[in-house]
């Protein structure tokens, strides 16, 4: 295992703007194995702010993972997942969909917009926490990523 | 017809020509019969004679003009003949002697001793210098009556001559004793009349006599006898008073009595012909009026607005249904005065660019007039002696509107399907995110505070829950159903097997759950969206499990060939449904179980009616209680629209 990243707690991008759906994914992170710190912002303009460092995201690390929602106000996850596959810069950071909508469309568009996976909410609790939990261990521990 | 008097033309000229020749022969060999018909009668002269030929080549040459010639001899034979003709009458009126009298023979045998032996008569020189000059001025139409007259005059003068020699009154064929006109010559130029009259059996007097109006009967039945009567009748009248049969009062009053029977004969006689043809054209007019009244009464009262237009545009004629659609008569108006507004539509009138006769183009108008949309059909004619254009306007503004209704219903619901894909969207996604906030932080609070929570507060909890995941699961139901129009593929032949094959798949877990035994016939393949056939089945399936009762569940899939369909079945051995259900099992959320039973929504035979009904298919279910079900469904064979 990779000594540096338990010891550093990992960087989380939460783009979230339902407050109960931040409530929930942060109790779930709450509880996971690996510390990490969670970042949330509310629309899709902040969240490439935060990635870009700009404005008053200049002291903003660069994410370890990014949870991204599919509608957000003023910007779109679509919209956001599009420029971050498109800047050299940011696409080699994991974007995990995290969404509601079961549509197909949805799913195939996230896809060729080259989303690193596509996760609908379950609605049970239960089930919500267990599925934030395997993301955050598969992609923090498991998936062997590039470095930063 | 003209052929045919040109005929009597050539005719005439040839036995002129034959008779000219005979007496020149006559003279050359000196054979008196020949020369004068009979002895002791007035000789036909050389120059008569070859004035005959002349004139006969001159007849000839006119009535035959197959041949075109170099030379215009036609005329020039005439000019001849009127030019001795003429020098002959001067030397009688003058005294002269010119020497063209024994020009060609010298007559050795002055019988009788004329004064000027050779000489032709001075009537037959007067009819020569006629006829030429007839003959020379035939072809131009300004001389034609005078020519006609010319004709006449010598048809008199040898009429004259005739008589003369019918009554033997000597004085009537010779003005001069010593130069009297042969009888041949007499004869010869009716007949040379008569051939050049019918050289154009169109014009003047032979346009009467050859014409079928009343006139031509008459001229042609009474001119005849007008002159042949009379002659025979006073020759007859001589005989007999010569004879000593009756004295000259008797023989006048015979003469005058015969003439008036034989006349008022004929004239009762042409008398009720012409009345039988009047009769005739009457009853033939009478006929035509009827024809022309039902004609136009069709005309004017025709669903059809018509009106005639020359090729400037000028309104000849409007009908009544036009004039009435228009508010006005219209006639000697130009039409686009008229038919107004719109001028891109007189750019595209056919009008610009012509109409042939027969031809017919056809033009959509609308607001021509009276806010309405006319078909316009322009048929090239003619009227009055006109190249014209009729217009036949056909109201076609019920189907314009009817198919406008149409167009505007199919918008109305391709934007209600929109409307309606964009609703299935909120439901899929708002409407699920406030519920899945009440259930997460309603089961929160559960793991939260469970220490501190009575058995009640408990139970409330699960209540809450179960409702929050209740309503869950009837928004994805919805959905699914509000799919299966707007988010459906083109049809494409599918195998009816392989669908089967796959909704089986799907299932797996509730079949072996239940040891349901599924059989099929071999099935066909048919025009399908294979996706929702997939779903069709499985729902179908799934029902004959879930109401599979006490027994061990037996599905059988099978089908028959109809001429126009393909009927699909699915028989299960279940618990049945009566037959007062068999409609509305098909409605959405109805059902005839309690949750607790057997749970669901009631949304699966809904989305099975929705899709066959895509497909352009029915689907029904005979079954009783108790008995199992039978699901039928039907799929078109032919390669049929999706019903939207």
């Amino acid at each position: 295992m990779n000594n540096s990243r338990t010891s550093a707690p990992i960087e989380i991008l939460l783009v979230e703007d339902n407050p109960g759906d931040v409530r929930l994914a942060k109790e779930a992170l709450k509880e996971g194995k690996v510390s990490n710190n969670v970042h949330v912002v509310e629309d899709g303009e902040s969240a490439m702010e935060f990635l870009r460092k700009q404005n008053k995201y200049q002291n903003a690390p660069r994410p370890d993972l990014v949870l991204l929602d599919l509608n957000l106000p003023k910007k779109d996850g679509r919209e956001v997942l599009a420029e971050i596959k498109a800047d050299p810069d940011l696409k080699r950071i994991p974007v995990v969909m995290l969404t509601i909508s079961k549509a197909e469309e949805d799913i195939v568009r996230a896809y060729d917009l080259h989303v690193n996976c596509y996760i609908t909410k379950p609605i049970d609790l239960d089930q919500f926490i267990k599925v934030v939990r395997t993301v955050e261990d598969f992609w923090l521990t498991i998936v062997k990523l590039p470095p930063k | 017809m003209k052929t045919k008097f040109q005929t009597y033309s050539k005719i005439s000229a040839l036995f002129t020509i034959s008779i000219g020749v005979i007496v020149l022969l006559g003279w050359y060999l000196d054979i008196l019969t020949l020369k004068s018909v009979l002895p002791g009668l007035a000789t036909m002269k050389v120059n008569t004679a070859v004035c005959f030929v002349l004139s006969g080549l001159s007849l000839l040459l006119y009535a035959d003009q197959t041949v075109k010639r170099v030379i215009d001899l036609k005329h020039a034979f005439a000019a001849l003949v009127a030019l001795v003709g003429a020098l002959t009458l001067c030397e009688y009126l003058f005294g002269w002697d010119i020497g063209i009298d024994e020009f060609l023979y010298k007559e050795t045998s002055a019988i009788g001793g004329s004064f000027a032996p050779g000489r032709m008569a001075f009537i037959t020189a007067l009819n020569f210098l006629l006829i030429g000059s007839s003959l020379l001025l035939l072809d131009r139409s300004k001389f034609f009556r005078m020519s006609e007259v010319f004709l006449l005059i010598v048809a008199f003068n040898s009429l004259l001559a005739l008589i003369g020699y019918a009554y033997g009154i000597q004085s009537l064929y010779g003005i001069y004793f010593y130069s009297s006109i042969a009888l041949h010559t007499a004869v010869l130029f009716p007949i040379l009349v008569v051939g050049t009259l019918c050289l154009h059996p169109e014009r003047g007097l032979m346009g009467i006599v050859t014409s079928d109006t009343m006139g031509g009967v008459v001229v042609r039945r009474l001119l005849p006898a007008a002159i042949l009567v009379p002659l025979l009748m006073g020759w007859l009248r001589l005989i007999g008073e010569r004879a000593g049969a009756y004295s000259t009062e008797f023989g006048l009053a015979l003469f005058a009595l015969s003439n008036i029977i034989v006349f008022t004969i004929l004239i009762v006689w042409s008398g009720r012909h012409l009345h039988q043809l009047d009769v005739e054209r009457k009853r033939a007019g009478e006929e035509l009026r009827e024809s022309y009244l039902l004609s136009e009464s069709l005309l004017q009262n025709l669903p059809f607005g018509v009106d005639i237009v020359d090729e400037q545009g000028n309104i000849l004629f409007m009908n009544k249904t036009m004039m009435t659609a228009l508010g006005g008569n219209g006639v000697g108006s130009r039409c686009w005065t008229l038919y107004k507004d719109d001028k891109r539509q007189c750019r595209d009138c056919p009008l610009k660019t012509g109409v042939e006769l027969d031809e017919i183009k056809s033009l959509e108008t609308h607001d021509v007039f009276g806010g309405k949309v006319y078909l316009v059909s322009h048929v090239g004619m003619i009227f009055k002696g006109r190249k014209t254009v009729l217009e036949v306007f056909a109201d076609i503004t019920e189907r314009k509107q009817a198919e406008e209704k149409i167009q505007r219903t199919l918008e109305d619901l391709e934007r209600s399907n929109k409307e309606l894909e964009q609703f299935a969207y909120v439901a899929s996604h708002d409407l699920q995110e406030p519920l899945r906030m009440v259930s997460s932080f309603t089961q929160m609070l559960e793991r939260r505070y469970k220490d501190k929570l009575d058995a009640d507060a408990s139970d409330f909890i699960g209540f809450a829950v179960d409702g929050a995941n209740r309503m869950q699961v009837l928004i994805n139901d919805l959905l699914m159903y509000s799919r299966v129009g707007t988010r459906g593929k083109p049809f494409e032949p599918t195998d009816m097997n392989e669908v089967l094959g796959q909704a089986i798949v799907n299932l797996r877990v509730a079949i072996e759950e239940s040891h349901t035994m599924i059989t099929n016939d071999e099935l066909p393949t048919v025009r399908a969206d294979a996706t929702q056939i997939v779903q069709l089945f499985q729902n179908l399936l799934s029902n004959s499990i879930k109401f599979r009762g006490n027994n061990t569940p037996l599905v059988h899939v099978s089908f028959t060939e109809k001429s126009d369909e393909w009927v699909f079945s699915v028989k299960d051995n279940g618990i049945g449904i009566a037959p007062a259900y068999h409609e509305r099992i098909f409605v959405i959320f109805r059902r005839l179980q309690t949750k607790e039973e057997y749970p669901g929504t009631g949304i699966g035979l809904a989305i099975c009616k929705k899709i066959v009904e895509r497909h352009g298919g029915k689907i029904w279910v005979e079954s009783e209680l108790g008995k199992g079900s039978t699901f039928y469904f039907t799929i078109p064979k032919q390669k049929g629209k999706e019903r939207s």
